[in-house]
């Protein structure tokens, strides 16, 4: 179970480099151009979509990851 | 060169109202609305007081009591500056939708507040300690010069960002009140905060930021929404955005031309990151009553705060550049303003200051009528005109001269100084005072009062943290380790109370010096144009606490370090953070010493070179020196490694 947990940390933190290389990182350029997709700007509509994953990315770990060992206080 | 096919803005002279006199559209509402709010406060501060226990634990952490609610909204109001509702709206109108992309910032400080702040916490609730200093120095065993230094990084992190709050504060009344309000607006927003947080500590001061918190949250998503009833609904909005945004405010790098990808995604990754280490967050980790707290807490800020930016934050400014277009401004020599003298009657000093050797251009790009026929076939190669959404870019190369790259400058009514145009913060006071009543009515006005006065929540909530946490610093890391070591734990706190009011009148000090000064002579000229762009100011105090995250991840999850090693690390960390910042920058063209201009010019190749932030250029020096100086020099104590180990563990 506990070996579970971690390996899913660490697909949980694999998957959030990416968001992060692929929202503001080098990913930006393949969408920096002055259109829009919905009425919206693609760089804008580029940054709520890596919003979600971040922020879906942190729920999951809440559920699934972090525990709550706390110490023996002295 | 060639001449420029646009029409001078002697619309400068044009402005139909200054923001003064537009509060007359907000009643005595903002009056009422402050007057009350600021009653609450006080209020809050006493009940904290009257709540308290005594002793340092509870003035400085609240007794370590705080539950998942307070905790997260203490973090949150902490983390919201005035950059939140100033700084940040005032980005976005200079910048454009890039700043979609540095919101992203804010999940990465979510998870720093779990994965940093629950083993801060730990360690905290094992051994009882108060400040960054007291659990560095005691893993590394380090009385003097490890906890000065850490000591020193909380003290550059926390003055900016105080000299920050409290300049925000005047600009609110100036904006709202008239110019001769900037010193009124900021003593009272720092004497009230002075005294809520002297009375009550911690308990006041997180008290205070759940109210202020909520304000914001609320205020930043319904000022959002506030922005599409000003135009005819979203549609109306983001057709608008689309179609009459320059290209370079709908791209990357931005106006600005800051936004390249490196530097974005270092910023990112470490502007929150920096900014969740800083004492103040440090503390508050502390502070928790329980890890269940945190966790949750770090789930609200990710999910809450980003959204706060980008469906708050993005849409005011994209409405501030759709309502009050940019202007771009060009270098020119005195030949060519002389030609262009002998173009049109109209002589370019009376739109322009001629000492400026500049010219603004309107966006809208409107051709003069008596231009040559060269202007005009110029004016139709570019294709320009008054639709013209072109980048700015294609303007710089019009000019086909290297390094005349058109600076961006606010529209006439958002900042109007025309002599010194770089006051895109006031573009969320501009749009809440001139447009919001016109567009609800009396709705309208209160809204736009509780606007105002959730940009006051901003930064006071910022002010009272890192005066708080200043506070502590001066008390645990210095008074009590040199000045006097057996002092009570009841003349330390009245210490610490000394200090608050010491740190608050300096910084008003400051911020009205500044203000008063401007001008008058070129270092202080510089001085407060590193006072005028709160964001900037943001990012030089969050660039040196940074440089805690090397130190911070070893103590928590590596434990190979050693104390030569951190200290050696985060000293040249420090000083990489300043040489690449700009303060350093206006210190050596303040100083006139031929060394530091030198060096600044190598450093400033560098940096374009490799365009990332300070922060990372000082993580850059500091990690490999951490590493280096670690691998030769004494370990830490085994017993104290496993220790520390078993507690971050949850075995302990």
């Amino acid at each position: 179970m506990e070996s579970r947990r971690k390996q899913f940390g660490w697909i949980l933190t694999v998957a959030f480099v990416i968001a992060i290389l692929m929202g503001p990182g080098p990913g930006m350029l393949l969408v920096n151009r002055p259109t829009a997709h919905f009425g919206l700007p693609d760089l804008y509509v580029w940054g709520l979509f890596w919003y979600v994953v971040e922020v879906g990315i942190v729920v999951l770990a809440y559920f699934f990851v972090w525990h709550d060992d706390a110490p023996k206080s002295e | 060169m060639n001449a420029l096919p646009f029409q001078l803005t002697a619309v400068f002279a044009q402005s139909e109202t200054t923001m003064a006199e537009g509060v007359d559209k907000l009643g005595f509402m903002p009056y009422i609305v402050l007057v009350g709010y600021l009653a609450l406060l006080l209020a809050l501060g006493v009940f904290g007081w009257m709540k308290s226990r005594g002793g340092e634990d509870d003035y400085y952490l609240a007794g370590r009591d705080q539950g998942w609610v307070v905790t997260s909204l203490t973090i949150m109001a902490t983390f919201f500056s005035s950059f939140a509702l100033l700084g940040a709206p005032g980005m976005v109108y200079r910048d454009g939708v890039v700043f979609a992309l540095f919101s992203l910032n804010v999940p990465v400080g979510g998870l720093t507040v779990y994965l940093i702040g629950g083993r801060i916490w730990k360690l905290g609730k094992k051994y009882g300690y108060v400040t960054p200093g007291d659990l560095v120095a005691d893993y590394y065993d380090s009385k003097y010069g490890l906890r000065i230094l850490v000591a020193v990084a909380g003290f550059l992190y926390a003055i900016p960002y105080i000299v920050m709050q409290i300049q925000a504060g005047g600009i609110v009344s100036q904006k709202l009140f008239g110019d001769d309000t900037f010193a009124t607006g900021a003593i009272v927003l720092a004497t009230i905060t002075t005294l809520y947080i002297m009375i009550g500590g911690m308990r006041s001061v997180a008290w205070t930021d759940v109210i202020q918190g909520a304000m914001l949250i609320v205020g930043m998503l319904v000022g959002g929404f506030a922005m599409l009833l000003v135009f005819d609904g979203p549609g109306d909005f983001t057709h608008r955005v689309a179609t009459e945004l320059p290209a370079s405010s709908l791209t990357a790098p931005g106006n600005s031309g800051i936004w390249v990808w490196t530097k974005t995604m270092t910023l990112v990754v470490l502007a929150s990151s920096g900014s969740m280490i800083q004492p103040a967050q440090w503390m508050r980790y502390y502070a928790a009553r329980s890890l269940t707290a945190l966790k949750r807490s770090a789930v609200i800020f990710a999910a809450v705060l980003t959204s706060c930016f980008l469906l708050g934050v993005m849409l005011i400014g994209l409405a501030g550049q759709v309502l009050y277009p940019l202007q771009f401004e060009v270098a020119v020599t005195p030949e060519e303003k002389a030609e262009w003298q002998l173009l049109d009657d109209t002589p370019i000093h009376s739109a322009f200051s001629v000492s400026q050797e500049k010219v603004a251009i309107q966006w809208e790009g409107k051709a003069r009528p008596e231009l040559r026929d060269q202007d005009f076939a110029h004016l139709k190669s570019l294709n320009l005109g008054p639709q013209w959404n072109g980048s700015i870019d294609e303007l710089e190369k019009s000019f086909n001269d290297a390094g005349t790259r058109p600076s961006v400058v606010p529209h006439p009514e958002v900042d109007e100084d025309p002599s010194d145009r770089k006051d895109f913060d006031a573009i969320i006071l501009v749009v809440l005072n001139e447009k919001l009543p016109d567009a609800l009515g009396s709705f309208g006005a209160i809204f736009a009062s509780l606007m105002i006065v959730a940009i006051m929540a901003a930064s006071m909530s910022t002010a009272d943290s890192n005066l708080h946490s200043l506070s502590a610093i001066f008390t645990r890391d210095v008074y009590d380790q040199y000045i006097r070591p057996k002092a009570s734990e009841q003349e330390r706190v009245w210490v610490g109370r000394l200090i608050i009011v010491a740190a608050s009148a300096l910084a008003v000090g400051l911020v009205i010096f500044g203000r008063q000064e401007k001008g008058a002579t070129e270092t202080v000229a510089s001085h407060y144009d590193l006072l005028h762009m709160i964001a900037q100011l943001g990012f030089v105090a969050i660039a040196f606490t940074a440089q805690l995250l090397p130190m911070a991840i070893d103590v928590l999850y590596l434990r190979r370090g050693t104390k030569a090693g951190a200290t050696a690390g985060l000293f040249f960390g420090l000083v990489g953070a300043f040489l690449f910042g700009p303060l350093f920058g206006m210190l050596a063209d303040g100083s006139g010493l031929g060394i530091l201009i030198s060096l600044k010019s190598v450093i400033k190749a560098l940096g374009t070179g490799l365009p990332i932030d300070g922060s990372a250029w000082g993580l850059m020096l500091n990690i490999p020196i951490f590493i280096l100086v670690s691998c030769y020099t004494k370990s830490v104590d085994p017993v104290k490694q496993q220790q520390f180990a078993d507690v971050v563990k949850g075995n302990s």
